[in-house]
């Protein structure tokens, strides 16, 4: 297997997971992967930290509290109501 | 009385650019929990965050009658919300003097650095490590790469919408995204081989 074929896939990795390649480039990338294993490890291991990322969303850490959305609420009233309209970019 | 919970978001600005304040309400509340999630992770603590929170309903109420319809509803308050916390970060950095702004070089080739590999571990608790340290890591990534890497893989938004978020071409989305994704996977595979050696011992 030639470094620069594993080169080039390797960068490829990205759009292939997000289906962003061509036909004929995802053709040419898996028959590579099928036929070098550290590839085909590498693109797993790329795509598992990009499954992994995407647990972050509901992670605990950035829920938002219950009394910062209550101060949300209690801010844009203030801010928004009283000068409702008057206040407002009509450019 | 309609039932604002039925409406679509532009259905929604319409009506608060009319001054129904309640329609701006339900916007709020339909975005306030996405927008604070995206603003900590940007931003990193939760002060910041709460302050840009604020800061971007208030500057899209202001903005309302400038919104046209061009782009979401949910489009346009995520660029809000990331030029407030950009704002906030390039702040905080001129004041620190800190202007790191590149990643170093990705191993062009797989096996370079001798990291593992990574897979699921199908244990929840060494995912939760994992998220732990992937949590850390972005952290640590520089602002371009970061904002992109959490619309992107986080947030999960499309290519085209992060460029549409950000002002930049898709090219330039695609590009940041894979170098941020390798540093990640990088760092992960390390933290799996320091285990790997610490159990060995």
């Amino acid at each position: 297997m030639s470094k620069h074929e594993c080169i080039r896939v390797s960068e490829m990795l990205s759009s292939y997971i997000d289906g962003e390649l061509s036909e004929l480039e995802c053709k040419k990338l898996e028959e590579h992967v099928r036929s070098c294993y550290v590839c085909a490890k590498f693109l797993d291991s790329v795509k598992f930290t990009v499954e992994l990322s995407s647990k972050l969303e509901i992670c605990e850490l950035y829920q938002l509290p219950k009394e910062v959305s209550k101060k949300l609420r209690e801010y844009l009233k203030t801010q928004c109501k009283c000068n409702d309209s008057c206040d407002r970019d009509d450019t | 009385m309609i039932d604002n919970k039925n409406q679509t978001d532009e259905e929604l600005v319409a009506l608060a650019q009319k001054s129904d304040y309640t329609a701006f309400e339900e916007l709020v509340g339909r975005y306030e929990g996405k927008i604070y999630g995206h603003v900590v992770r940007l931003l990193g603590n939760r002060e910041d965050a709460e302050d840009a929170l604020q800061e971007t309903f208030l500057n899209a109420f202001r903005s309302l009658n400038n919104f046209r319809g061009e782009s979401s509803f949910s489009t346009w308050i995520y660029r809000i919300s990331t030029n407030n916390a950009l704002m906030k970060i390039r702040k905080r950095k001129k004041e620190e003097g800190n202007f790191d702004e590149e990643l170093p070089p990705p191993n062009m080739l797989p096996l370079e650095g001798g990291h593992g590999f990574l897979k699921n571990p199908g244990d929840a608790f060494i995912e939760k490590e994992l998220l732990e340290k992937l949590d850390k890591t972005i952290k640590k990534l520089p602002e371009k790469y970061r904002t992109i890497f959490l619309l992107r893989d986080v947030e999960e938004f499309s290519t085209l919408r992060t460029a549409e978020i950000l002002g930049i071409s898709e090219a330039l989305v695609k590009t940041r995204l894979h170098r941020a994704r390798i540093f990640l996977k990088d760092a992960l595979s390390r933290s799996i081989d320091k285990d790997v050696l610490k159990a060995y011992e």
